[in-house]
């Protein structure tokens, strides 16, 4: 099944998106500052320059004392050219004792300009429309007029505001100003625009290199295939990030192989278990039906033929076990019965081949061993350990069957010789159609131990088996009432 | 054709050796690796049928032993392994051919006639021997268009002989081939077999025989 996977979901995406989104909140805030910062500087720089011009028209106005007084503006086109221009003029204009106009720049044309009232201590700037209809800024600057002769004049601001008699008002177009915020501003959000953009692309080009060995992991976690189990996932580099995740994907890889290599095992073993048997079913029909006059050998054959069917059934009947019991379909139903009892009854069933094999055998039972267990499948458990020890005990073998309990624990074991096993083996007894010489030793499969192993650890009873001076103990360890589930087991 | 069975199901060994028998063929039966190499060792055999799951020694380590030990005769895997792997490996250890459990007895016999005709360099089928037309597969021989009356001894007789022409066979090899391993044969029982067979197949008195004898060694036929 392919795995869904939306641009939405991309690692990639989110980051880039969080990424420019702060990015863009951090060019716009410093932007914002940046903008008020320019603004001001450029208008107090704007300002200054009218501010300049209205003191030089303040310090050219001249009194000339003595009842009335006289004034003069001693104005000089040449020096400031700009109240002169036919296009966007400057403008200027002076009045002394208060109201009475002394001089209006000739880009006035006798027009006003707007005035304030009152005498303000310091220079009063302003936005206003100007008579041409521009907008522009305006400085208002109250003066007193210095004497006629006084050359050297004293510094307007020397004189306490209360003398002041005189105004002087210079506006000027805000063109040159707006075109200069308009150029700034044009130019930090081009490097604003600019800055976003290679950072974009900057922080995508670290995220496709950090996730380059992530496409390396995928790619080779794609070419995995059940023959290629064996491969392990390697990078050149491998980022400690990473690292974790490689490792427990190689970690799987191994658990994987491992399954496989035992189920492509156990289904060469069935394939023995099962193909056996037909073939010497197919065999016995075949030549039964080639020569029928022989009539001893196709009595015969009949009773190979029930001895094969018999075994047969018994392979199909502890493989569908098992693999119900894989599948967990089989459910625990416990309930208090007297283990002992059914030990003894089992027994009683197996015994008569035991003795066909000239095996002797002690058992040893406890008069009663109440617990609380599924019995169906206990017995199933048991019956297979004590059959493993009838079928394969050398012949003449002592067995033990040994039933102990205390008050909390129960203990359950089947000893027998087993000249062939080694310590090493003991791992493997327990796996599917596993035999110590790899040959049916008997008409038997070699999965009764496995069921037994699966039935144990549903029944949640501990199995262990030892190896001692080659005596061969198997043994079912439990509580006496203990941990019996109640629901279905969860499939393995 | 003399045959050597290993093979560890009792009962598969037992009916294939009755059926073996019943097609006019000699088997040895053994049941385990060990066993399998004595009689190889000891006996000879124009085909052998090899299971791979054998008590003992398995059946690849049986097969690479008697292949380090050049041993000549054909042999065939009959196991209930059937991956690719295990065929690969069973063919690549020197066997001559693979055939998967379970298998029809028909085919196991024509596959061990084919070996056989094989290992002999005859690939003539069915055999000509002089006028004689020896079909190995349904066990006839005619003379012309008249069908002989062999007995299965006979016929046994005349095609070990057959697939061995232009060469001489001595008399211990003959017994060996023609009876069962650990049989008592009667001294004269050969000589008697050839005889019998001889008067069904040569042209009547004054004529050639179709079977040599080569004095103090065995027989040969051209």
């Amino acid at each position: 099944m392919a795995i869904r996977s939306n641009e939405r979901s991309s690692i990639r995406n989110r980051i880039s998106r969080r990424l420019s989104a702060g990015v863009f909140l951090i060019l716009l805030t410093a932007g914002w500052v940046l903008d008020r910062v320019i603004e001001e500087r450029l208008e107090a720089e704007f300002d200054g320059q009218l501010l300049a011009k209205a003191r030089a028209l303040a310090t050219l106005t001249k009194e000339e004392p003595g009842p009335p007084s006289t004034y003069e503006l001693d104005f000089a086109d040449e020096v400031m050219p700009e109240f002169e221009r036919p296009t966007s003029p400057d403008y200027f204009e002076v009045w002394v004792e208060r109201d009475t106009v002394l001089e209006r720049s000739r880009s006035l044309a006798g027009r006003d300009l707007q005035r304030r009232s009152g005498m303000p201590a310091a220079a009063e700037l302003s936005n206003v429309v100007l008579p041409d209809g521009r907008p522009g800024r305006q400085v208002q600057l109250g003066f007193a007029p210095q004497p006629a002769d006084d050359e050297e004049g004293m510094e307007p601001d020397h004189v306490s505001p209360a003398d002041f008699t005189a105004t002087v008002v210079v506006a000027a177009g805000r063109a040159p100003l707006d075109t200069s915020l308009v150029a700034v501003r044009t130019a930090a959000a081009a490097a604003g625009i600019g800055i976003l953009a290679l950072l974009l692309l900057l922080g995508w080009w670290s995220l496709s290199a950090g996730f380059r060995p992530l496409e390396a992991i995928a790619l080779q976690v794609g070419r995995v295939e059940a023959r290629s189990l064996g491969r392990r996932i390697e990078l050149p580099e491998m980022p400690r990030e990473i690292a974790p995740l490689v490792d427990h994907l190689n970690l799987l890889l191994a658990r994987l192989e491992e399954a496989f290599e035992r189920e492509r095992r156990l289904s060469s073993d069935l394939a023995h278990e099962l193909r056996t048997p037909v073939a010497e079913l197919r065999t016995l029909a075949e030549i039964g039906a080639a020569w029928p006059e022989d009539r001893q050998a196709v009595e015969g054959f009949f009773t190979d033929v029930m001895e094969i069917s018999r075994s047969m059934e018994q392979t199909v009947e502890l493989l569908l076990t098992l693999a119900r019991a894989e599948a967990g379909i089989v459910v625990v139903a416990a309930e208090p019965f007297d283990f002992a009892r059914r030990v003894a009854e089992l027994w009683y069933r197996l015994e008569p081949r035991a003795r066909q094999r000239g095996l002797s055998f002690r058992l040893e039972l406890p008069a009663s061993c109440e617990i609380l267990s599924d019995p169906v499948m206990l017995e199933h458990v048991v019956l297979n350990l004590l059959d493993n020890a009838v079928s394969h005990a050398p012949a003449g073998d002592h067995l033990e069957i040994r039933l102990k309990e205390s008050p909390s624990l129960v203990v359950f074991a089947v000893v027998n010789s087993a000249p062939q096993l080694e310590a090493a083996d003991l791992p493997r007894l327990f796996e599917r159609c596993w035999r110590k010489d790899a040959a049916r030793s008997g008409n038997h499969a070699g999965l009764g131990l496995t069921l037994v192993a699966e039935l144990a650890r549903m029944l949640e009873i501990g199995l262990e088996a030892d190896l001692h001076r080659g005596r061969l103990s198997l043994t079912l360890r439990f509580p006496r009432a203990g941990g019996i589930r109640e629901q279905p087991w969860p499939a393995s | 054709m003399k045959l050597l069975i290993i093979e560890d199901s009792e009962r598969l060994r037992r009916s294939l050796g009755q059926g073996l028998l019943r097609s006019g063929h000699t088997a040895d039966l053994v049941g385990d690796g060990e066993d399998a190499l004595t009689y190889c060792r000891s006996y000879p055999y124009d085909a052998i049928v090899l299971d791979l799951l054998l008590p003992g020694l398995s059946g690849f380590e049986v097969l690479t032993r008697l292949k380090t030990e050049k041993y000549p005769t054909p042999i065939l895997i009959l196991s209930a392994k059937d991956q690719l792997a295990d065929r690969v490996r069973g063919l690549d250890s020197g066997a001559d051919d693979y055939l998967v459990k379970p298998f029809a007895f028909e085919e196991l016999l024509a596959r061990l006639r084919a070996l056989v005709r094989r290992y002999h360099d005859q690939h003539q089928t069915p055999l000509r021997l002089g006028d004689l037309e020896i079909d190995l597969a349904r066990r006839e021989v005619r003379k012309g268009s008249r069908l002989l009356p062999l007995t299965p001894s006979e016929l046994a007789l005349l095609e070990t002989l057959a697939l061995r022409r232009g060469r001489a066979v001595s008399r211990r090899l003959l017994i060996d081939l023609l009876y069962e391993s650990k049989r008592d044969v009667a001294e004269n029982s050969l000589e008697v077999l050839v005889c019998g067979l001889r008067r069904k197949i040569d042209p009547g008195p004054g004529g050639e025989s179709l079977i040599k004898t080569r004095r103090g060694y065995g027989y040969q036929v051209e």
